[in-house]
This record gives structure tokens, C-alpha cells and sequence, in this order.
């Protein structure tokens, strides 16, 4: 238990003084720390959203890739149209489209015909930029190499997919 | 409460609350080096995986294009080089294997594929001219030491051209 003490000296200046000091040094320190676990949390969080939607994107274009018979790409590089044959009607090829547009990855689909621009859909993230996109097509198969961004924080895929072709 | 000791803090005390300060920091430093390494071994890992399986998807797509790139090959070690917007297979000569990325070696093995009695492929039986196995090992040095990984498929000329 707390014993009454007899000694009514206080604390001098210079004690006072002295705690002020280590205890602004301590709060500095840990406000330092703070401020650091908590910009790194968020560059995690950004590296992790553009890595997610750089994956996701890849992934979605191999699923149409792998049955293509045949792909068709832009002079540019930015344009994918991928054709696979449509057992309903073997006549109309299913064509699927990944284009660059206002630094979004944009998708669609259609018979016949690559999908007209305006019946493009997003395939990205709101907030994910697509900083580079480029196809080409090697052998049986098309070498994607994307770099997604999120904030400060960017996730480059580079991965070539074959195709069945005919 | 009144304190009467007046002696303060003896050097082997203060050498004692030093050595053991000294051992705690250490012990939290040697943490965040370990740590540190086993996150570049796992970048390491993963970039090797992803590297073999980049390989045999190029060995795919010049097997989709043409059968005859690839049956017309001997058993043995090659290198995947892209002309003419195609990927070609050259005999390797280098005993490393082919360096195709910042540290890390690969080697393509193409090798005779055997189907069984059973009409399976393995590694016995008679050499099915229609299907090739293929073997791919990346290599990379990770701290002095050889680390590798190793992606085995077989190729089928399912589209009989």
C-alpha cells in the first residue's frame, strides 16, 4: 500500500526539466513509428489492390485465350481480339476484345465481329490505373505484359499463354 | 515511501542491465534479419515457379504451331529462343544452362516419352512418337547455396499434323 511520505521537497527545475526532455524525445519516437507502420499499411494495401487487379486481369484474358483459334492484334499492340469457336453455331466465332481505353482495361464480347467500343465493359478497379498494356503474338500464343498502378504502388505481369489455334 | 540508500547502482549491475539490454536488441535484430530472408527466399521461389512454368507454356505454343519443331528433336538439353515472332528450340551446349533472367539458369529436356502395355505414358515401355516429355528446371544461387525448381509435363501432338 501507499505509505504518506515525509519528504515535501516537490521536484526542481532541473528534474522537471529532465522528464519534459526523455518524454518529448519518447513521444516523438512513437509518433515516428506510428506514422510509419501506418503509411506502410497503406502501401501495402495499394501494392496488394494493384497486384489483385493486374492478377485478375491476366487471368481473365488466359481463360479466353486458351481456346482461341486464332487472335488478332492492334498495330499498337493495346488490342486483343480473341476468336473461339462457338458450338451453338459453328458459323459465328465468339470474338472477345481487351483493349486499352483512358488508362482502363476494358473487355467485352460478341459473334462474329470483335464487340463494337461502346459495349465495352471495365475490367479494372475504379481507382487502378493501367499504366502499360502490350500483346504479341508468338508462335501459338500471346505474350500479355501489363503494369497496373495504385496510388504510389505498382504490380507488372508479364506472361506468355498458348492457344489451341486451329 | 523514504529511501535511505544512498549507494546507487553498483558497475557489475550496470554492466549486467547493459550486456542483457544488449542481448534483447540482438535477439530482436538477428528476428528481423531472418525474417528478411525468408521473404526474399519466398520472392525468389515464386519467381523461379513462375519462370519454369513461363518456359514450358513457350514450349506449348511451339508445339501448338508446328508438331514437327518439336519431333523432330533429339533427347537431350535445349535453349527457347523467339525468331521470326516464333519460339524455336536450339541445343543447349552451356553446362549451367542458359541464363534467361537476373540469376536465374534454366534448362529445357526434351526426352522420349514410352507408353505402356497398359496403352499409359511412363518411363517404360515403347517410345510413343506422338508424345514428347518434357522437362524444365530452373536454378538460382540463394545465399552460396543451389536452389531449384523442376516442372515436368508431357507434349502430345493431339492435332495430328
Amino acid at each position: 500500500m501507499f505509505k504518506p511520505t515525509n519528504n515535501q521537497r516537490g521536484v526542481t527545475l532541473m528534474e522537471l526539466l529532465i522528464y519534459l526532455g526523455i518524454s518529448s524525445v519518447v513521444v516523438l519516437t512513437m509518433m515516428t513509428l506510428m506514422a510509419n507502420v501506418s503509411k506502410q499499411r497503406l502501401q501495402r494495401i495499394q501494392q496488394n489492390t494493384a497486384q489483385q487487379a493486374a492478377r485478375v486481369a491476366v487471368d481473365k484474358m488466359t481463360y479466353s485465350i486458351r481456346n482461341a483459334y486464332r487472335v488478332d492484334i492492334s498495330a499498337d499492340g493495346k488490342t486483343l481480339d480473341i476468336y473461339s469457336t462457338n458450338f451453338a453455331d459453328l458459323t459465328k466465332p465468339i470474338v472477345t476484345t481487351y483493349s486499352e481505353l483512358d488508362n482502363q482495361l476494358y473487355t467485352g464480347q460478341s459473334l462474329e465481329t470483335p464487340p463494337q467500343p461502346e459495349n465495352l465493359q471495365p475490367a479494372t478497379p475504379p481507382g487502378v490505373i493501367l499504366e502499360q498494356l502490350s500483346f504479341r503474338e508468338i508462335s501459338s500464343a500471346v505474350q500479355v505484359s501489363l503494369r497496373c498502378r495504385n496510388g504510389a504502388r505498382n504490380a507488372e505481369i508479364s506472361s506468355t499463354i498458348s492457344f489451341r489455334q486451329l | 515511501m523514504t529511501r535511505h540508500n544512498q549507494r546507487g547502482s553498483l558497475i557489475i549491475e550496470v554492466l549486467v542491465s547493459i550486456s542483457m539490454a544488449v542481448i534483447f536488441s540482438l535477439a530482436i535484430g538477428s528476428l528481423v534479419g531472418v525474417n528478411n530472408r525468408l521473404t526474399t527466399v519466398a520472392r525468389h521461389d515464386a519467381r523461379g515457379l513462375s519462370l519454369a512454368k513461363e518456359s514450358m507454356e513457350q514450349v506449348f505454343a511451339a508445339k501448338q504451331q508446328s508438331w514437327a519443331s518439336i519431333s523432330g528433336l533429339g533427347d537431350g538439353k535445349y535453349t527457347i529462343i523467339e525468331q521470326d515472332n516464333l519460339f524455336q528450340l536450339q541445343p543447349d551446349v552451356s553446362p549451367t544452362g542458359e541464363e534467361f533472367a537476373d540469376g536465374f539458369f534454366r534448362t529445357v529436356e526434351v526426352k522420349t516419352a514410352y507408353r505402356g502395355a497398359d496403352g499409359q505414358l511412363g518411363l517404360s515401355g515403347e517410345p510413343d512418337p506422338n508424345v514428347r516429355r518434357l522437362v524444365v528446371t530452373v536454378t538460382w544461387l540463394e545465399r552460396g547455396a543451389n536452389r531449384d525448381v523442376q516442372l515436368e509435363g508431357f507434349i502430345t501432338n493431339w492435332k495430328g499434323n
